[in-house]
């Protein structure tokens, strides 16, 4: 007898097999062309490139397309008469299920698998990067274990729904939940805190899409190989690609996959137990339907409170009416698709919605009550590993010296005291380095404790005494200034500079050829190494308020220089103020702050 | 022997078979009646492995049949709302369910073919109402099963077309024994094929019985005289002094009594099954016009 089942689970598997292979048919061509399309004709580098970086692009391909298969397979579940058919057959649940996913993951191998083959062929054929020939392996590996993760979240979802549109809107919450409950908590709750923000990470962590979007598999570069060849009669360097595989992106995509394979498992438990009369219910599973009313309620209302401020920006009003709206929409809008029925609006519905809205009222006025006291809390040295002080997401001074977090503590403790309010043109003075207002600057600051917690805080700080001595201490830093090249020191900077091929003012002024010499980059590398000893380099004009430039117009009487700087291995840019005196000095032999000065004249004079 | 005891389901507060006990006898051909909603395609859905009961037991000669593949190939299950792969053809689903029925006789399908002319090659989404009935009899007929399992068959079937899927029903059952299960909501309807009868309502079985059974047990009696004591009367009815009486009883004791009281005139006439239940279930509350009209 055992053969005959057998038997049977091969027909449900070639029925699965032939009645869908338009799409996967579908689906290995469209890989294909995508991938050959996006080559930029460099067969070479760029189609391994590509199909590398591709990965994380997977990511959102088996988003839809575990989805789609899933409901393929697992649709008939919502539909009464196929649903009844099937199961009347002699095959137990558990069979329908193992040839269902036995199916998907072919549905999956095989396109990828025929892709991979033919990538395969087209870099041992044209590419000549260092272990070329495992990108496809690589891409092939990652791709399926995604697949497997959204396939299992997917079958998941349609064990629980009980129609196709019950199935999407679960997958959806499953999947984007935590984005959305990150804009409510974000733009609702947060700014009734002053000075806390709410941090993203934890939050992205838990969208797999977004985690495999951003996370990197493959990372790919091109290395000398010593060698040079001539094209166009010049002689050129030459370069070949290579790859190296980050280890924490495969870390991710294998933990999601077990995830993905644990779905799987509990989906076939509530395959065995599900009651195929819910066929077309919204839900299948009744104890889930009070839950996913509450949910459905507040990410409605974190979606309209949301996504209508990121994209159309109400206004500060809309920020309190989004959420009611939201609120109404998703209480009722969840009855209707749990019932089936517009005839909803009844006083046992109007009381769970006056209860649902009382508690995000309540929540609300919990929060800026403050009982936990989180808009006051300070840090404690011992129990913080490391300490951020920015005053824009480029330049930021970082430190795990308990003396040095000690301070920055100290600013926070300054900032919680002068309690400024943040300036109206919020958005300019935080990206800008000069401040609309003159007294008070923008800081931000992070602590990570030694769990590996996250905290940041965003204050506005004044420039002036105690906050502004110790921003110009940790600001007004080479450090700082230099980020991306490693400078601690004045020798580190006069080494950096020495290789620079052009140094200009404001974008334009290029200081010319003659004034380049070693001598005047070593002199430029000091003057700056001493403005920032003497903290005058803070980015922000708001610590700066002598105007570098006088102008006749006074309305238009502040102004700062940008001093750009860059080699064949840098590239850099700082402010300067009228208070660099030393890199002033410098500068005035050479002209262009002549040449800026009549720039300026001649646009706001 | 099929066999469902004590079967409750619910779905939700609804309550759609309330300590439902049926018995189908192997070899009988048995037609399930009652009105619409009584519970019929809720008890064959139980009888043929879909549904879970909430309580009770549901079995084939004692073998359970939820989740028994074994059992349930022998089972030939032709539902109210037909099932087939929306782009199946009769070829593609003939090859689908000799995969999962072993004992699917390809000879008898290619015969089927004669009798009822579908087209092989052409989607049966694309079929009638009708031809898509006799497609699913031309299916599971072709799985012979020993167990016939028919939710409102006939159903959209044109009268010649119901004859001659009748007909096959029943040279099934004369050939192989075939147990037969027929529901509907037509009394009329199953009159000539069954043997044993069940009605159900609100998701209970009034009464079953064999036809023999029930067909010996009552006599319709005329009669010009005095009614003899001891007779348990159904009903009655006069017309001048023309009684005509229903009779609880088998013909022989019936007329041995009235013989007894020699009556200036009396007459055994034969029950239609329609009046039998009639008469039967006249004195409980149950709208059994329902099932007969």
């Amino acid at each position: 007898m055992k053969s005959r089942i057998s038997s049977c689970k091969a027909a449900a598997f070639r029925k699965d097999i032939t009645r869908f292979w338009p799409v996967w048919v579908g689906y290995i061509l469209c890989l294909i062309i995508v991938q050959v399309l996006q080559s930029n004709d460099d067969l070479n580098y760029w189609y391994a490139a590509n199909m590398g970086e591709g990965i994380a692009i997977m990511g959102v391909v088996n988003l839809c397309y575990g989805f789609i298969v899933a409901m393929m397979l697992f649709g008939d579940l919502f539909n009464t008469r196929m649903c009844n058919g099937i199961h009347s057959l002699p095959l137990k649940r558990e069979h329908w299920f193992g040839a269902h996913v036995k199916a998907a993951l072919l549905f999956s191998l095989v396109p990828t698998a025929l892709m991979a083959l033919f990538s395969e062929a087209v870099i041992v054929l044209y590419s000549d990067m260092v272990a070329g020939w495992t990108v496809p392996l690589y891409w092939f590996i990652a791709s399926n274990l995604q697949f497997l993760f959204f396939f299992g979240l997917a079958v998941f979802c349609a064990m629980c729904a009980g129609n196709r549109f019950g199935m999407a809107v679960v997958y959806g919450i499953l999947n984007f939940c935590s984005i959305l409950i990150y804009l409510l908590v974000d733009q609702l709750y947060t700014p009734l805190l002053k000075g806390v923000v709410t941090m993203s990470g934890p939050f992205e962590m838990l969208c797999p899409v977004w985690q495999m979007v951003n996370k990197r598999c493959i990372d790919f570069d091109r290395v000398e190989t010593g060698k040079t060849f001539v094209h166009n009669g010049i002689e050129q360097r030459e370069y070949i690609g290579q790859i190296t595989v980050v280890k924490e992106g495969w870390i991710y995509i294998g933990i999601v996959a077990v995830i993905g394979l644990l779905l799987l498992l509990l989906a076939r438990q509530i395959y065995k137990k599900r009651n195929l009369e819910c066929a077309g219910d919204f839900l299948a599973v009744r104890w889930l339907n009070a839950p996913f009313q509450v949910v459905f309620t507040v990410l409605c209302a974190a979606g309209f409170q949301g996504v209508f401020m990121v994209f159309f920006g109400y206004g500060d009003r809309a920020v309190y009416v989004l959420p009611v709206i939201g609120l109404i929409v998703g209480w009722f809008g969840g009855r209707m698709l749990l019932e089936r029925s517009t005839q909803v609006f009844r006083v046992k519905n109007f009381v769970g919605f006056g209860l649902i809205t009382a508690l995000l009222a309540g929540s609300l006025y919990l929060t800026w009550l403050d009982p936990m006291g989180i808009e006051t809390w300070i840090p404690k040295v011992g129990e913080t590993k490391s300490a951020t002080l920015r005053m824009n997401y480029r330049n930021g001074y970082t430190t795990e010296v308990p003396a040095e977090i000690a301070d920055l503590t100290r600013l926070h403790q300054l900032a919680l005291e002068q309690d400024l309010e943040p300036h109206p043109d919020y958005s300019d003075a935080y990206y800008s380095p000069y401040s609309n207002d003159p007294d008070c600057a923008q800081i931000i600051l992070q602590y990570t404790d030694y769990n590996g917690w996250l905290s940041q805080r965003n204050y506005y700080i004044l420039a002036t005494g105690e906050s502004g001595d110790l921003m110009r201490k940790y600001t007004s830093r080479l450090d700082v200034l230099f980020p991306d090249e490693n400078v601690e020191d004045a020798a580190d900077l006069r080494h950096t500079l020495r290789d620079a091929e052009v140094v200009r003012v404001n974008g334009i002024h290029n200081i010319s050829e003659e004034c380049m010499t070693e001598e005047f980059l070593i002199a430029l590398a000091d003057a700056i190494a001493a403005d920032a000893e003497a903290g005058n380099l803070v980015q922000s004009g708001v610590f700066h308020q002598e105007p570098i430039l006088e102008m006749e117009n006074p309305e238009y009487n502040q102004y700062y220089l940008t001093l750009d700087m860059h080699g064949e291995d840098f590239w850099s840019n700082i402010s300067i103020y009228a208070d660099c005196e030393n890199i002033l000095k410098v500068l005035e032999p050479t002209g262009v702050l002549e040449s800026a000065r009549q720039e300026y004249a001649n646009i706001y004079g | 022997m099929l066999e469902m005891k004590n079967v409750t389901k619910t779905f939700g507060d609804f309550k759609a078979l309330d300590n439902l006990t049926m018995t189908v006898p192997q070899g009988a051909v048995y037609g399930l009646v009652g009105p619409n909603g009584a519970g019929k395609s809720t008890a064959i859905r139980h009888l043929t492995g879909i549904y879970r009961p909430d309580s009770g037991s549901i079995t084939l000669e004692g073998l359970p049949i939820y989740e028994n593949p074994q059992t349930k190939q022998t089972i030939g299950y032709i539902p109210d709302d037909i099932f087939y792969f929306p782009s199946a053809t009769m070829e593609e689903m003939r090859r689908f369910y000799k995969g999962l029925y072993p004992q699917f006789d390809d000879a008898l399908f290619e015969r089927l073919y004669e009798a009822f002319d579908l087209p092989r090659k052409t989607p049966i989404r694309r079929f009638s109402k009708g031809m898509q009935k006799q497609a699913a009899f031309h299916l599971v007929l072709s799985c012979r099963p020993e167990v016939l399992i028919l939710d409102e068959p006939v159903d959209g079937l044109d009268p010649v077309m119901r004859r001659q899927v009748m007909g096959l029903i029943l040279s099934d059952v004369a050939e192989h024994g075939t147990t037969v299960l027929i529901s509907s909501h037509n009394l009329r309807e199953l009159e000539d094929i069954c043997d044993h009868v069940g009605i159900m309502d609100h998701g209970k079985m009034l009464l079953e019985r064999s036809l023999a059974d029930m067909q010996g047990s009552t006599v319709k009696v005329q009669i010009v005289g005095e009614i003899p004591d001891g007779l348990e009367v159904l009903h009655e009815t006069a017309s001048g002094r023309l009684k005509t009486l229903v009779v609880r009883g088998s013909a022989e004791e019936v007329t041995r009594k009235i013989e007894a009281e020699n009556p200036a005139y009396f007459d055994v006439l034969p029950l239609s099954l329609e009046e039998i239940f009639i008469y039967e279930l006249g004195g409980v509350n149950y709208e059994v016009k329902n099932i007969i009209l």
